[in-house]
């Protein structure tokens, strides 16, 4: 360890740069850098604002556990303001409601539903137990019977239809959005509450008093003690706090493998045409000609269209092959820059080999604005993939939230509900920001120069 | 030769730099005074505050990081510290001049050379320059250009009309002045056309401009080659004569000084340590720091010894972190106790000489 | 100067060629959208094979490129969209004027404001006014700019009902006069300017202040100053100069990412401009008309970036054209 420390430091009195940093001080160059980055405000503001967003992802199952909402879960609460409960008074009345021996066996679950808002209005759903045991089903509408089943249930479209003879008959349903769309459409929000308006509520409004079959009084659970929607919840009636830190996790990744893939990209290209010049030099200097030339948006729609199912790998091979212009050109300045100084000539003229002379005097040398064009392409990697997530070329949003996505999706409803959109657009902005914040940063801290 | 009217009288000037790594005494209390017609020399070690003085004088310390702290410069009897800026931007350039060290980056890469002395002779002489006509003219010969197409005709006639005006026709004259050949082509030359020592003879040209009554020459004649120097060096006598003008060469080069020089200020660590007359200097180094200056460098009128030529041990002391007592007594070898403890003051002999050493050289010893 | 363009010229040529053909062949790749429809109406095949040749689906990504070329280089024809059949040439033509409306008061005015707000924070260095900036060219640079667009209008159109929410004219705007039909537009305007703006200003005025700080610190602004010239002298004659050339350089990356900012923007405020058109046609395989409005935005970048190359002579003696 103490030897790797000390040739670091040898390779950093080679650059002329840094010369006057080192005698002018007796810390090592790490611990400098980190003393100057300390003292940079808005630096330190930026990476605390990281590590908060990093915790937010990498804690995004503890927030399931917390909230009681699974990412995947999705109820008719939709477009419920921050900090409501999802105002429904479900009762379980009995699980084998009805006659047994009626053909209402199929149902296994009965509930009488009533909104709070409106308590007079009063509907029947039911839903089969199966369906909960279907884990497709599951992935989509997770039922937790315990905690908030009431809203689950009402996504089924199953109807009590009463016929002729007296008795009921349930009509089963599909679980489409449909219902959500109609709910939306009922301007459903009132005062932050929402009103539930199940098919099966509308359907049966007030003209079943009395359920046939012999209705042998309720056995009431109450499940109203829903838990609260922190930040609300989004179009399709998600938990929005939960969501966005899975967000987190996948915009996070995405930009990190991207921006790791490019650099390495980067790195290598732009070291060989530095280090190489001439033919390989020209060659590459024209794929990255090209590269900037062409309009990047509408290659980023055709690939991704391409890729296809809107996959996070596809979407880092698209970012990240487009992305190494700019690592690229830095590398090739530098090594310009650098391959004709005399350590360059020393190392040459005791034999070392080109790879090593690039790799392990060249690059340690020009690894300062590297750095720091890195860390900022971060934030632009970040806003490239949510653009691209809110044009709805990005990861597939219903399957895997992206903050993008996410933003896309609640832009649908911003007029009756901004809030999704509101905090989504704020943590890819701050995301950004902190990113970019550690960039200036490290460039003051990294490039003594400037600091003056 | 020297007259005894003080032009300039620095009093206790204190500059420091406040950088994030503390805090450096660039100049560190000094005080000397420049008479009319006086050549003052000043050596030191690289770091040691020669520039950071002399850029003091002319108020151009880069701020932040650093400061003028205290002090004060009285140019003939104003302070030069506290006249408004607007006075001190009319004796600039006019009456006070200075040639900067770094001659490859001191010319404005984007304008001609003649343009850039034309500029100063506008503005402190009121010569007519060829500013807004230029532009004028250039465009209208820039879109002449774009419709018919003869870019040498209308480069030449564009020189034609600029070299015309008394500006530039005084620029061609400094220039052939100070010895760079083809004035006249040269004139439209811009800087990076030019060799290192031409842009040092331009930026002496520029210096020159207003007959300055103090040159401020930082290390002027470093990137010239010998005969160049030679002739640069008699220019500035020659000024000197005509116009009394005073002159002060920071410089490395102690043979420049010995001949040109009438006092010698030696600086170590932001601070005087030695000062006094050429010729006592000289012949007599009583600061060890100056012996050591003077023993390091060859002399030819001395036999060729096998002994090696002796240097100043050690290292030129960290900036931000100044040993205490005497700053050279890391390096001198003639510390004692006293000077790790405490500083030297800086003692006025009878004979004007000025020393900061506890046991200073005297005749014959050391 | 001239020949030194010239080669340029033809470099850039060459490139935009390549750009085209790499457009065709991206906008090829996902195969043949008609293979599907086959599977699902086989009983249709002749009519899905007819329509097939008649949208050059039946040629190789190659042979379909060089019918297309040769129709514009010979013919001058653009070819059709896919879906409405009309010219593709014509619909890009109604489209540009909105798309060039916003963008180029984009660019005015955030040169006008970026550059002018990047000197003064650099000759205030490490004052308040400076610290201020750039905090603010900070939050410029990484505000998503969809998600400013979308408060803008829900705080100025939505909650305040000042301006349009998307691009709607008057109804009587056929009959008003030239002064009220300018304020109509401009009123329509402002939300998709203002939302492209920020991040120009402050991507702008960051590269400004960064390069005048270089320059600043250079040797011969001091030299500037030794010479007694005034401080507006200095800054504007000796440093501006220099200052301005990576500029240069910048601008030239500017305007490509204003093509993907005039997607973004018209999708948010539905503006019917270039970028939707771009949006739409490539979403939907609508080979001609994504083609023709791609060449549009290729053709726009090249000339800026040749506009660049020759601005940068211009302002840098340092250039050999050589
Ligand atoms: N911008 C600055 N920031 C911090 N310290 C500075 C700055 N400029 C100069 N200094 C410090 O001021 C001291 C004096 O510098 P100065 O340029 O006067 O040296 P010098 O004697 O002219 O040396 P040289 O012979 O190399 O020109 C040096 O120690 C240097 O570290
Ligand atoms: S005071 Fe002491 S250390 Fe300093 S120069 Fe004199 S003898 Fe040397
Ligand atoms: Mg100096």
């Amino acid at each position: 360890m103490a030897t790797k420390n000390k040739k670091k430091k040898v390779t950093v009195i080679d650059n002329p740069n840094e010369q006057e940093v080192l005698s002018s001080s007796e810390y090592s160059y790490i611990g400098m850098v980190w003393s100057r980055f300390k003292r940079h405000k808005l630096a330190t503001i930026g990476l605390v604002l990281l590590v908060f967003m990093a915790l937010f992802a990498i804690l995004a199952p503890v927030f399931e556990l917390i909230t009681g909402y699974p990412v995947e879960h999705s109820s008719l609460a939709v477009k419920m303001s921050p900090f409501s409960t999802p105002g429904i008074v479900a009762k379980i009345i009995h699980p084998d409601f009805g006659n047994p021996e009626k053909p209402m066996g199929r149902v296994d679950f009965w509930f009488e539903v009533t909104s709070d808002n409106n308590p007079e209005k009063t509907g029947f759903a039911s839903v089969k137990e199966s369906i909960f045991k279907n884990p497709e089903y599951r992935k989509f509408y997770d039922f937790n019977m315990k905690a908030y089943g009431n809203t689950n249930v009402l996504l089924t479209n199953d109807q009590v239809v009463e016929k002729p003879d007296g008795s009921a008959e349930i009509v089963k349903g599909g679980y489409s959005e449909f219902f959500i769309e109609r709910a939306r459409n009922k301007k459903s929000m009132l005062s932050g509450q929402i009103i539930t308006y199940s098919p099966t509520f509308e359907s049966v409004d007030n003209s079943i008093t009395e359920v046939p079959g012999g209705y042998n009084g309720p056995r009431e659970i109450d499940i109203s003690e829903a838990p609260m929607n922190v930040f609300g919840t989004d179009g399709l009636g998600h938990d929005v706090l939960v969501r966005l830190s899975y967000g987190a996790r996948m915009t996070l990744m995405i930009a990190f493998v991207v921006v790791i893939l490019e650099t390495l990209l980067g790195i290598f290209l732009g070291a060989l045409a530095g280090f190489y010049g001439g033919f390989i030099d020209a060659l590459i200097m024209r794929i990255l000609e090209l590269m900037m030339t062409v309009p990047t948006l509408p290659i980023y729609m055709v690939l991704s269209r391409f890729m296809g199912g809107g996959s996070a790998i596809g979407i880092i091979i698209i970012l990240a092959a487009f992305g190494w212009t700019g690592v690229a050109r830095m590398t090739r300045g530098m090594f310009l820059s650098l391959r004709n100084q005399e350590f360059t000539e020393a190392a040459r003229a005791i034999g070392a080999s080109p790879m090593r002379i690039m790799f392990k005097h060249l690059l340690p040398n020009s690894l300062a604005p590297i750095i720091v064009g890195i860390t900022f392409s971060i934030g632009g990697v970040i806003l490239t993939e949510s653009t691209l997530s809110f044009l709805g070329l990005g990861v597939n949003k219903i399957l895997t939230p992206t903050w993008g996505g996410m933003l896309d999706e609640a832009n649908k409803y911003i007029l009756d509900q901004p809030w999704p959109a509101v905090f989504s657009g704020f943590l890819i902005f701050l995301t950004v920001l902190a990113v970019n914040f550690i960039g200036d940063g490290l460039r003051d801290a990294l490039d003594p120069r400037l600091k003056v | 030769m020297t007259s005894t009217e003080v032009i300039l009288d620095i009093k206790n000037l204190k500059t420091y730099f406040y950088t994030s790594d503390g805090v450096v005494a660039a100049v560190d209390d000094v005080s000397f005074q420049l008479h009319k017609g006086e050549t003052l020399g000043i050596v030191g070690e690289s770091g040691c505050g020669k520039s950071q003085t002399m850029l003091s004088v002319m108020r151009l310390i880069q701020e932040p990081p650093g400061k003028i702290v205290s002090g004060e410069i009285h140019f003939h009897d104003e302070n030069l510290l506290k006249v408004p800026l607007l006075k001190m931007r009319s004796l600039r350039g006019a009456a006070i001049s200075m040639i900067f060290q770094e001659p490859m980056t001191s010319l404005n890469p984007v304008y001609q050379v003649g343009d850039q002395i034309a500029e100063s002779l506008t503005l402190h002489q009121g010569l007519r320059g060829w500013d807004w006509g230029y532009r004028l003219v250039s465009w209208g010969l820039f879109w002449k250009w774009v419709f018919t197409g003869f870019p040498r005709e209308t480069k030449k006639r564009l020189s034609r009309l600029k070299v015309e005006t008394p500006a530039w026709q005084r620029s061609v004259e400094l220039i052939r002045l100070v010895g760079i050949p083809d004035p006249e082509k040269r004139v439209f030359n811009f800087p990076h056309e030019m060799s290192g020592g031409m842009r040092q003879r331009v930026m002496i040209a520029m210096a020159m401009a207003c007959n300055p009554e103090i040159l401020i020459a930082d290390e002027a004649t470093t990137a010239l080659d010998v005969t160049i120097q030679a002739q640069i060096l008699e220019l500035m006598k020659d000024l000197k004569r005509r116009f009394g003008m005073a002159t002060v060469l920071v410089t490395h080069n102690l043979a420049v000084v010995a001949e040109m020089a009438d006092n010698i200020l030696v600086m170590y660590a932001g601070k005087i340590v030695e000062y006094g007359t050429a010729a006592q200097i000289f012949r007599q180094p009583m600061h060890p720091y100056t012996w050591g200056l003077l023993h390091s460098i060859p002399r030819v009128d001395q036999p060729k010894t096998d002994q090696k030529l002796p240097t100043i041990e050690g290292m030129v002391p960290n900036p931000y972190n100044l040993p205490v007592g005497c700053k050279f007594h890391p390096r001198c070898f003639k510390a004692t106790s006293v000077c790790k403890e405490q500083e030297p003051p800086l003692e006025k002999m009878a004979d004007g000489r000025q020393i900061r050493c506890w046991h200073r050289i005297t005749e014959g010893g050391n | 100067m001239g020949n030194y363009l010239f080669r340029r010229f033809v470099i850039f040529i060459f490139l935009f060629i390549l750009v085209t053909v790499l457009c065709y062949f991206l906008l090829r790749l996902p195969g043949d959208p008609y293979k599907e429809l086959e599977l699902q109406q086989p009983n249709m095949k002749d009519e899905i094979a007819r329509m097939r040749e008649w949208s050059g689906f039946n040629d190789n990504w190659f042979v379909g490129y060089t019918k297309w070329a040769k129709k514009i280089i010979f013919d001058g024809d653009w070819g059709k969209s896919l879906y409405d059949k009309q010219p593709v040439w014509g619909k890009i033509i109604t489209k540009i004027p909105v798309t060039l409306k916003i963008q180029v008061s984009v660019l005015i005015l955030g040169l006008l404001l970026g550059i002018p707000l990047g000197i003064f924070s650099a000759r205030r260095h490490y004052s308040l006014a400076d610290y201020a900036i750039t905090v603010f060219s900070y939050i410029g640079i990484s505000v998503p700019n969809f998600w400013f667009g979308l408060l803008l209008m829900l705080l100025f159109s939505v909650n305040l009902g000042w301006l349009p929410a998307g691009w709607s004219l008057r109804p009587d705007y056929d009959s008003l006069s030239w002064i009220m039909k300018i304020l109509d537009q401009a009123r329509n305007l402002v939300l998709p300017v203002f939302m492209g703006l920020l991040g120009t200003i402050a991507s702008l005025s960051r590269y400004m202040r960064s390069s005048m700080l270089e320059v600043i610190r250079q040797d011969y602004v001091r030299t500037a100053r030794s010479k007694g010239l005034s401080e507006t002298k200095v800054i504007y004659k000796h440093a501006l100069r220099n200052g301005l050339i990576p500029i240069v350089t910048v601008m030239t990356l500017v305007i490509p990412s204003l093509i993907s900012g005039s997607v973004v923007v018209e999708r948010i405020f539905n503006i019917n401009g270039m970028g939707q058109l771009l949006f739409n046609s490539v979403q939907s395989s609508d080979i001609p008309l994504a083609m023709g409005t791609l060449v549009m935005f290729a053709f726009l970048t090249l000339i800026s970036l040749i506009l660049g190359d020759v601005v940068y002579a211009l302002v840098d003696p340092r250039i050999t054209y050589s």
